[in-house]
């Protein structure tokens, strides 16, 4: 180390400029980094909320059950078109990732997968299971995590980076936590409903 | 007393050790793009850091290519953070 006590050393312009550059190259690295990592987190994690929102509306289980299901419905739709409008700006595409976009059997795939978890989950619901809707929301959101991987893997590779590995506990934390915030808000939204009708 | 890591203090060297250290592991030809630099000034730098134990240095296969990865130490993620702090001290007239 050298010690700058006002002798040889950058001035304070030279520091500032040397400082904002650094946080350019901080704000493309974490661009090119987080858009498909916070894609995969958004997406995974809403199919787990929606289909088991979707399932407790179904079996009228919650404080609305009524309210349930547009949440669900909400849940599913914001994150994914707030990505959407993320992926358009820096790529002119509303559906994928600057020059690597979902192939056509991949998003194909994506909704099958939903379509196909939708059911079990909604017959486990209709019959009081709520170990198999966790079990059919969690592999389901697992066979979406794999397609969106794929994508990722291909931004990647154009890119030529390699992110930390996916931390599974901040998906779980977003889910329990966008759980945990639904089911407040259509909590109030009932005590409120409730208060009006008196 | 402001103390500047001499081994992080040329220019390019702190954008690369900045960029390294967001990513797990960048690509060799990725890195010296974004720092529009060429190979062997690229090469000069990270000799540097590996030699002082802030950066390492991985062959890997990439789409059928060999490649050189190239993350970011712990240590030289400390001494990022001391340089940084020492420039936001520097810059903001603290000395």
């Amino acid at each position: 180390m050298e010690s700058h006590g006002g002798g040889a050393g950058p001035s304070a312009e030279e520091a500032r400029r040397q400082l904002d550059q650094l946080g350019d190259d901080g704000r493309w690295a974490q661009l090119v980094r987080s858009t498909p990592e916070t894609f995969w987190m958004l997406l995974t994690g809403s199919t787990v909320l929606s289909l088991i929102l979707f399932a407790l509306a179904h079996a009228g289980v919650g404080p609305d059950p009524e309210n349930e299901g547009t949440l669900a419905f909400s849940w599913l739709l914001i994150p994914f078109l707030g990505q959407a409008q993320v992926l358009h700006k820096h790529s002119g595409s509303y559906f994928g990732a600057p020059g690597k976009r979902p192939r056509v059997r991949e998003v194909a795939a994506l909704v099958t997968a939903y379509v196909a978890g939708l059911v079990p989950a909604l017959w486990f619901a209709g019959r009081g299971a709520w170990v198999g809707v966790v079990l059919v929301a969690c592999a389901t959101a697992g066979v979406v995590a794999w397609l969106i991987g794929r994508w990722i893997a291909r931004y990647r590779g154009e890119r030529r980076y390699r992110a930390p590995r996916v931390l599974w506990w901040s998906l779980l934390l977003y889910v329990v936590a966008m759980l945990a915030t639904g089911f407040a808000l259509v909590t109030v939204l009932a005590v409120v409903d409730r208060l009006l009708n008196l | 007393v402001i103390e500047l890591d001499p081994l992080i203090h040329a220019p390019v060297r702190l954008r690369l050790m900045g960029i390294g250290r967001t990513m797990a592991e960048i690509e060799y030809a990725a890195l010296r793009d974004r720092l529009e630099i060429s190979d062997s000034v690229l090469s000069k730098h990270l000799a540097a850091l590996v030699d002082a134990g802030y950066v390492t240095l991985r062959k890997g296969k990439l789409a059928g290519r060999s490649r050189t990865w190239v993350s970011v130490t712990d240590t030289g993620a400390r001494a990022l953070d001391d340089h940084v702090a020492a420039l936001r001290a520097l810059a903001s007239g603290k000395v």
